[in-house]
């Protein structure tokens, strides 16, 4: 369908003209560039902090189980719902956080409708909504650590840093490229319906990413073939990333 | 110098509590936020300062219950994540149990080609599939939908579950295999059993995806098989937005899978934090 110029019923086939139509359109390019700075951005956030809360996690203390349920909560509500909220919440004037901020003493942003501002407040979405997801993986990679190997290290005299850097890191290597692979595939994807629900892409082109971008020429503009042919270049993006991720990990996931 | 390593302790008790209350705050206050929105009068949702008190109102929910077709729609919902999360646990569970145990070549690659399913963008499905769905009558359907949330679910069900069987001891099966029991009767009767909580998770975690999906059920689905987060979109109009009512019927949606949650809390956390992704 890529190769064709499909729109209501209308099929005729064009060859490359709709990817050569991409190359040369600037839209294209920033809407490209979005997508990655989101992706990127988003992703190495959760990761980080995921391995922070998840390290945090790792000990125990009473009502662990019911802080763990609490921290997953984000995870259960629909990514609808979640856009919606956060339209009223980040709203300048009538919004609870910059309410919150200026209680103590700090002008806040027009988060959704400044373009310097709107990526940044999707991706903290993304990061509130998805960080449980990298903990949850990511708890279930340090509990397969052997502790042996960590008291041994103790013993002879490795520092807390000298252990991270060392055993956990490595030992966690394989649950880290899965998680993150299914993150960004997840966020190349799926973080649709929270754009789709605040910001529509806005303001000008500051949120439109891929997904978005297809589905207004597609949708709206009724050029399915243009649009087939944007989402087919966001798989190729995906399969380069996800193989990309694999090489540079050079691990068999699966080793019997 | 005793007390004051004591102190010392108990400074740090203080900062590692304190710095989990704020963390489940973090977590919890947009949900809060939306309940409670839920609750407010009109006059009380978008007022500045934001109100933390006023009288609350079961007005959103009656409103949002008056609306036609409700009932069917939460029918809807719960069978097409139902069934759809039941497919891809029969289907990805003997997946997973063959790639986590049998020696096979290209193994790895193979995992990945069910990972693929999952790259491939919901836009670039859609259409085709639209297309093909208005021939073959499967458009606005709950088989239809059904068919799509269990390709797109299946790889992370396929993947959690290779992690959970890995974690498990062989020496149980093989001791079966020994007495004589084929492959099939150690999945059923020694596998199956076993793996019961990393069943429950991926299962409680697939009907999550389904339920709160939104963009093919947007596409999809017409006026027969509509579902809920599609359903937002009534109160969502050019002139205003009612925000009381979308956010009871967010409530709505996100209670069900919370009191889901209370309940099967264990098994989600031990399911899936037993099921290390790692040999």
């Amino acid at each position: 369908m890529s190769f064709s110029s499909y729109s209501l019923g209308v099929n005729k086939f064009v060859g490359f003209k709709n990817y050569l139509y991409l190359s040369s359109e600037p839209i294209f390019h920033q809407v490209l560039l979005n997508t990655l700075y989101l992706v990127c951005v988003a992703v190495l956030i959760e990761l980080v902090l995921g391995f922070i809360v998840a390290l945090l996690l790792n000990r125990p203390f009473r009502g662990k189980a019911l802080v763990f349920w609490f921290i997953l909560l984000p995870m259960i509500v629909a990514p609808v719902v979640v856009g919606l909220a956060f339209r009223v919440l980040y709203d300048p004037t009538l919004g609870l956080i910059n309410y919150i901020l200026g209680l103590i003493g700090i002008a806040g942003p027009e988060w959704l409708t400044t373009a310097s501002f709107a990526m940044p407040s999707i991706i903290l979405i993304d990061v509130w909504q998805w960080t449980p997801f990298m903990v949850l993986l990511l708890m279930a990679g340090l509990q397969y650590i052997p502790k042996s190997i960590i008291e041994a290290a103790q013993v002879d005299g490795a520092s807390k840093l000298g252990v991270f850097r060392y055993i956990t890191l490595p030992q966690m290597k394989n649950i880290i490229v899965v998680a993150v692979i299914f993150r960004a595939m997840d966020c190349f994807n799926n973080t649709f319906a929270p754009i789709f629900m605040t910001t529509r892409g806005g303001p000008g082109r500051a949120t439109e990413i891929l997904p978005i971008y297809a589905y207004r020429v597609g949708f709206v503009f009724t050029k399915f073939g243009r649009a087939a042919a944007i989402s087919l270049m966001l798989f190729f993006i995906i399969l380069l990333f996800v193989t990309g991720v694999r090489r540079v990990s050079r691990e068999q996931l699966l080793r019997v | 110098m005793k007390t004051h390593n004591n102190q010392h302790i108990v400074l740090r008790r203080l900062g590692f509590v304190l710095l989990l209350v704020f963390l489940c705050l973090i977590a919890f206050f947009p949900i809060l936020w939306i309940f409670s929105t839920a609750l407010k009068p009109p006059s009380a949702v978008m007022c500045s300062p934001p109100k933390l008190l006023f009288s609350p109102t079961l007005d959103n929910f009656r409103a949002v219950l008056a609306k036609p077709g409700v009932e069917m729609m939460f029918f809807n919902s719960s069978i097409v994540a139902l069934l759809a999360s039941l497919i891809v646990l029969m289907l990805s569970f003997p997946a997973a149990y063959s790639l986590a145990r049998f020696r096979m070549k290209r193994k790895d690659d193979l995992a990945f080609m069910i990972l693929s399913l999952k790259m491939f963008p919901p836009v670039a499905v859609v259409i085709p599939f639209y297309i093909m769905y208005n021939k073959i009558g499967l458009y606005d359907s709950q088989l239809g939908l059904i068919l799509l949330y269990v390709a797109v679910n299946i790889p992370l069900a396929v993947w959690l579950l290779i992690g959970f069987l890995k974690g498990l001891p062989v020496a149980l099966e093989e001791s079966a295999l020994v007495d004589g029991a084929n492959t099939l009767q150690v999945l059923i009767r020694i596998v199956l059993p076993l793996s019961a909580t990393g069943i429950a998770a991926v299962g409680i975690l697939t009907f999550i995806m389904c339920w709160n999906e939104f963009f093919f059920a947007l596409v999809l689905t017409g006026r027969n098989a509509r579902m809920l987060p599609v359903f937002l979109y009534t109160f969502m109009t050019f002139r205003e937005i009612q925000w009381g009512p979308l956010m009871a019927l967010g409530t709505l949606m996100t209670l069900p899978v919370v009191f889901f949650s209370v309940f099967f809390r264990k098994y989600l956390i031990q399911g899936i934090t037993l099921g290390a992704l790692k040999e």
